[in-house]
């Protein structure tokens, strides 16, 4: 079954702008990875509308390699400037940036893509073999199963994110509003369209995301007073032997690894956890003379493998049931609806090619990380000393033209700015954005499998219980409110904020 | 400068209003169109409601936790000065201005000006730098949507286009 997959993904894997795209997606995402401030999250939302007018494989390869890139291209900035690029290399700084003061920056930037790398394709491995089969046990699910997966997904987001649980279940349902705005699919009937024809098919995805996230964040960017400041920062590109360094710390690499495909694997948990656990465990099995924090190679093999193979296992739930894993992720399954594809196990019935696609890029993202993060270090690291007054112009041209791009409609740009509004103010207040996409993609999931549940149900509710799969999602969604409501009263109480709570907190804004 | 506390209370205001907008659609619209009732088929409200009430629930939450917590006035701690503010305000009014008359003045003449205007409130004051790098962003943008995506950009009422 498996090698069935990947035989039909690799006939259209194999075309030279499947196999373009999906490098030109890796350059990208290091860049905007490196980039404090950007991500991969962020890549992958500016980019968004240039994919979606590609074939469907070199659409997802770009995306995907744009999320691969970007979760290691954080590391450069943590390694040479201490300021992680994403949240997902904070870790990054406790051994990277000794590693660099000790004038080794150049291993430590290569341990950390090789690590990368090598994470990215065991994570890719588990995603070969346990998608198809997570796709085939959900091939059971009705309607009932997959409305409680849909407030699961919403629930692991708002239980792991770092803030206020009740700001980040507001933000949720906000994105489920969202989400009902436009013609009703069951009764045609039109909701809070407001007599606008604009908004009959709701409000477009890119133009939601790009504001909420993109122009909120150049907004933040416009407040710090580096705007035109140049880093002097320069540094040499590292040696293939940095993979050797790599390799050596093998146990640790492979432990990590499945960490980070673990937490990838569970809905809302990501890299910055798996990068944070996987350091904590590798640090307190190292031998006393690694010297942890003050510039071990592990260290940095630790969080670079675990938050790249973290891109695996979210990639798991997302093409299996349909439920993404995080924000990328979300717009990954995004981006697969605007191309005509419902992720899930009928994609997996009805397009194997493409799920063998999928499954071939990221593997390949993982390869071409290697390559072109080792031979093209000098120039990320170039990327580091453009000043923000010219980065903020043009990423906000970028918004601006994609956004016109998806449909050549200036209502967009308008929903766009109303959206960037509101971004900053959730921003300002506190309140995460992460929750508020996965509520928008999840929300007609949602929606739809609730009614058709009832529909198909003779006792209303009960339907839920009345079913084994769906029962046991019930008592995991209870639970997970129960831990809601455990986190809020402990929160309540007070204490101190662990770096990673800091660094959770930082996904989200 | 805006307190922390009067944010809370801005972001608690905008979802009450959007709760009290999903009310004010489901008692007037929806129920004109017939979809605000019956079953879960014809029942259009039932799913937005739902929602709208639980965000209801959790905004009074929010309150209260808002209200019980000790009054503490973050300004110190943001080390906001109001100039910083100015300057992200005031990106945000350049960038509404340019796209309201992106359709009106075309793409080429309104993008430079916007980039121009965008990196002088950075900081920026060497105009000649500023001149040629927004006209080369303007149409390094261009250039890449118009040639490899095929994307029309606005021409406005003057039909301006870069002939590639």
């Amino acid at each position: 079954m498996i090698l069935e997959f990947l035989s039909a993904g690799l006939d259209v894997f194999l075309s030279p702008l499947a196999l373009g795209f999906t490098f030109a997606g890796i350059m990208v995402g290091l860049l905007v990875g490196a980039m404090p401030g950007l991500g991969p999250l962020m890549g992958i939302i500016l980019l968004l509308p240039v994919a979606i007018g590609l074939p469907p494989v070199a659409a997802m390869g770009f995306l995907i390699a744009i999320f691969v890139g970007g979760s290691c291209g954080g590391s450069v900035s943590a390694i040479l400037l201490r300021i992680p690029g994403t949240p997902l290399a904070a870790a990054t700084l406790f051994d990277g940036y000794p590693l660099a003061q000790k004038g080794r920056a150049s291993d430590a930037i290569g341990i950390a893509i090789s690590a990368s790398a090598m994470g990215g394709l065991l994570g890719g491995i588990v995603l070969v073999f346990f998608a198809p089969i997570l796709a085939g046990f959900a091939a059971n699910f009705a309607p009932p199963e997959y409305a409680m997966l849909a407030v699961m997904g919403l629930f692991a987001i708002v239980v792991i994110s770092g803030g206020s649980i009740i700001k980040g279940l507001l933000s949720g349902c906000f994105g489920l509003l969202i989400s009902t705005v436009g013609t009703d699919s069951f009764s045609t009937g039109l909701r809070f369209t407001f007599g606008s024809h604009n908004l009959l098919n709701g409000f477009h995805i890119v133009a939601v995301v790009v504001g909420l996230f993109a122009i909120s964040e150049m907004a933040a960017q416009m407040l710090g007073r580096d705007l035109l400041k140049k880093p002097d920062v320069k540094v040499a590109r590292p040696g293939l032997n940095t993979i050797t360094m790599t390799v050596k710390h093998y146990v640790n690499l492979l432990r990590s690894s499945a960490i980070g495909t673990f937490f990838g694997a569970i809905p809302g948990a990501g890299g910055v956890i798996s990068s944070f656990t996987s350091y904590a465990v590798a640090k307190a099995l190292a031998k006393p003379d690694e010297k942890y924090g003050e510039g071990a190679e592990g260290g940095v093999v630790a969080t670079e493998a675990a938050n790249n193979s973290t891109v695996g296992g979210t990639l798991v739930p997302t093409l299996a049931l349909g439920i993404p894993g995080d924000a990328s992720s979300a717009m990954l399954l995004g981006a697969l609806l605007i191309l005509g594809f419902v992720p899930g196990p009928a994609m997996f019935e009805n397009n194997p090619e493409v799920v063998g696609g999928i499954f071939m890029v990221y593997l390949a993202s993982n390869i071409f990380l290697l390559i072109a993060g080792i031979l093209a270090t000098p120039l990320f690291v170039y990327v580091l000393r453009i000043p923000k007054v010219y980065l903020i112009p043009s990423i906000l041209l970028l918004c601006s033209i994609g956004t016109f791009a998806l449909q050549a409609s200036v209502f967009d740009l308008q929903i766009m700015l109303l959206f960037g509004l509101i971004g900053i103010l959730f921003r300002s207040a506190d309140y995460p954005l992460a929750p508020i996409v996965i509520g928008m993609i999840l929300g007609p999931i949602l929606e739809a499998n609730l009614r058709r549940a009832l529909l198909i149900s003779r006792d209303g509710y009960w339907i839920f219980l009345d079913r084994p799969v769906a029962a046991a999602l019930v008592v995991v969604n209870v639970l997970l409110l129960a831990a809601m409501i455990y986190i809020t009263v402990q929160r309540a109480r007070g204490g101190k904020k662990s770096q990673l709570a800091k660094a959770l907190e930082a996904t989200d804004e | 400068m805006a307190s922390q506390r009067l944010l809370n209370f801005a972001a608690i205001g905008f979802l009450a209003s959007v709760v009290l907008i999903v009310f004010w659609q489901i008692e007037t619209d929806m129920k004109e169109q017939g979809i605000a009732s019956g079953g879960p088929y014809d029942n259009a409200a039932s799913f937005p409601r739902t929602i709208a009430i639980l965000v209801a629930v959790l905004l009074v939450a929010q309150l209260i936790t808002d209200f019980l917590k000790k009054r503490t006035d973050t300004r110190a701690e943001e080390d906001l000065r109001a100039s910083d503010l100015w300057r992200g305000g005031l990106m945000l009014v350049v960038f509404a201005v340019y796209l309201t008359i992106l359709t009106t003045a075309g793409y080429h003449l309104a993008t430079a000006p916007m980039i121009f205007a965008i990196m002088w409130i950075c900081g920026s004051r060497r105009y000649l730098v500023l001149a040629v790098s927004s006209v080369a962003i303007a149409t390094a943008f261009a250039f890449f949507f118009e040639v490899f995506l095929n994307v029309v950009l606005p021409l406005g009422v003057w039909n301006i286009f870069i002939p590639w």
